[in-house]
């Protein structure tokens, strides 16, 4: 059968395609929800563009087809076995790597990304999958150049996703009569918390009057809508308990690849210049 | 390749089906079903490609020929395995049902390693595949499986998502011909037993059966 060699040669190029020589730099943000690194993201790629930088910025399961498809999942709250929610992920980056990532790459602009394969091996092997196997499924990723972790006690964290997503929704809800939702239900350790987070908090303010809303703003309310987040006791430690594990690997990973780490716990100005001061030292050279 | 250990009790059997479109196994598999089934046994059956949770996204990406890579097809397709064989095959085999699996994890080095990845590359993704009582491949000359295709073959069951340079008929028919010669190659390390496809299906029926009666008299000590 000697047509077979045709498949085998166009089948080769297939996959060469995603072993791109990588020319440009590689900037990875890694740190649970609420950590404060998209805020970071967001000032460093400002920053590097103000400079004249060619900067590309990618977002975690965000890619057109695999990611939209988690992420409609995660809105639906469609449930997958560990296995099949890692390898899922692994899928997304995949496309995200030949169709963004490598492409950015090969042609010398900076990519910055919003998580990266950290966040699989954290997240993952936490969820039971095995830490080799995960590693195994993302060894297309190209090394990165500089690895930021931010450090953060998981209850601020959750107390940031909490303060944002109350901004956020009293700001749009005045604009508009707010529609009477439902608290949304518990959260599920592998779906994002920012998202359940956020659900839960707009649909208990979209329950609220406009003279109401004004007084549940401050923050001492909080706690209370703290509350709304778990349904029980042992859901908020079973959510702990995960984020702990979570935490643990990521410290261990990141660890290992010689991460800068950030300490989430101080005013984002201050850290905007410490970024600022690494990035133009470990990948402009700068003095 | 090498199956992972059953963390679970076996009480029934997993039989599964192998071949490229075209093989006639999907005849025999709903054979194969409907004759367990009038012997007094509980079947299951579970294909590739159908977890519920994951339907919306691979039908619009087949639907509308959408380009995912090799990796990316890899993937997806494994994490709908898994799913299947948490969530259907394994509570099934606890409990006592044959399941009847129309395709296995073979389906992922077959198709994988035609789309250009390592073997060992799709082996360590399929490692947790639990390891079949009874793996039927049914083989087919590649002219005899492109004949028996009448409608004009899809996007990725001819392989076009490689770029494959003919139009899809043609690119079907170098596709299968690949994965039957990969096919040949996994009987010939005695992983799928091969049984001879390309005769009428009456012809074809007894000979899956023998070897499924061979299993149940083997592990069950029943005659049937």
């Amino acid at each position: 059968m000697e047509d077979t060699k045709i498949v085998d040669e166009y089948a080769k190029r297939a996959v060469e395609k995603l072993k791109m020589k990588k020319e440009g730099n590689l900037i990875v943000f890694e740190g649970i929800d609420g950590s404060g690194k998209t805020t970071q993201v967001r000032m460093l790629v400002e920053y590097l563009q103000s400079r004249g930088i060619d900067v590309v910025f990618t977002d975690w399961a965000s890619s057109a087809n695999i990611g939209k498809y988690i992420q409609t999942m995660r809105k639906d709250k469609i449930e997958v076995v560990p296995r099949t929610f890692s390898l899922l992920h692994a899928a997304e980056f995949a496309e995200r790597l030949e169709n963004l990532i490598l492409p950015a790459l090969s042609a010398g602009k900076t990519v910055v990304c919003d998580r990266y394969v950290y966040t699989a091996i954290a997240r993952d092997s936490a969820l039971g999958v095995d830490e080799d196997y995960v590693k195994e499924i993302y060894k297309l990723a190209p090394k990165e150049d500089l690895l930021l972790y931010f450090d953060v006690p998981p209850k601020m964290a959750l107390e940031r996703l909490i303060k944002r997503a109350i901004k956020e929704n009293t700001a749009k809800q005045t604009t508009k009569k707010g529609k009477k939702g439902k608290v949304a239900g518990t959260i599920s350790p592998a779906g994002t918390i920012a998202g359940t987070v956020a659900g839960t908090i707009a649909a208990k303010i979209g329950k609220l009057d406009e003279k109401e809303k004004a007084s549940w703003t401050d923050y001492a309310t909080m706690y209370g809508y703290m509350k709304d987040v778990f349904k029980t006791e042992k859901d908020e430690e079973a959510y702990y308990a995960f984020v702990a594990k979570v935490v643990e690997k990521y410290k261990t990973v990141t660890g290992e690849n010689n991460a800068v780490v950030i300490d989430g716990k101080i005013p984002a100005d201050f850290i905007k210049t410490q970024i600022m001061s690494v990035v133009n030292k470990k990948i402009f050279k700068a003095e | 390749m090498k199956f992972a250990k059953d963390n679970f009790q076996r009480n029934g059997a997993l039989i599964i089906v192998e071949g490229v479109d075209g093989s006639g196994k999907s005849t025999q598999v709903q054979l194969i079903g409907r004759w367990l089934e009038s012997q007094g046994f509980s079947t299951v059956f579970t294909e590739w490609k159908s977890a519920l949770q994951l339907k919306p996204m691979f039908k619009k990406i087949w639907k509308e020929d959408i380009r995912i890579n090799p990796y990316v097809f890899s993937y997806a397709l494994a994490a709908d395995f898994y799913q299947r064989m948490e969530k259907i095959v394994i509570p099934a085999l606890k409990i006592g049902q044959i399941v009847i699996s129309d395709r296995w994890a073979f389906t992922g080095i077959i198709r994988d390693t035609s789309r250009g990845l390592d073997r060992e590359t799709v082996e360590n993704i399929y490692q947790y595949a639990i390891k079949p009582d009874v793996a039927l491949y049914y083989d087919v000359p590649p002219e005899v499986a492109v004949k028996r295709k009448t409608n004009v073959p899809r996007y990725y069951e001819s392989g076009s998502d490689l770029g494959l340079p003919y139009d899809r008929q043609k690119n079907f028919e170098v596709f299968e011909g690949k994965q039957i010669e990969t096919y040949r190659k996994l009987a010939g390390e005695g992983l799928i037993t091969l049984v001879d496809g390309n005769a009428p299906i009456t012809l074809v029926s007894p000979k899956s059966r023998n070897i499924v009666k061979n299993l149940f008299k083997k592990r069950f000590g029943v005659i049937i």
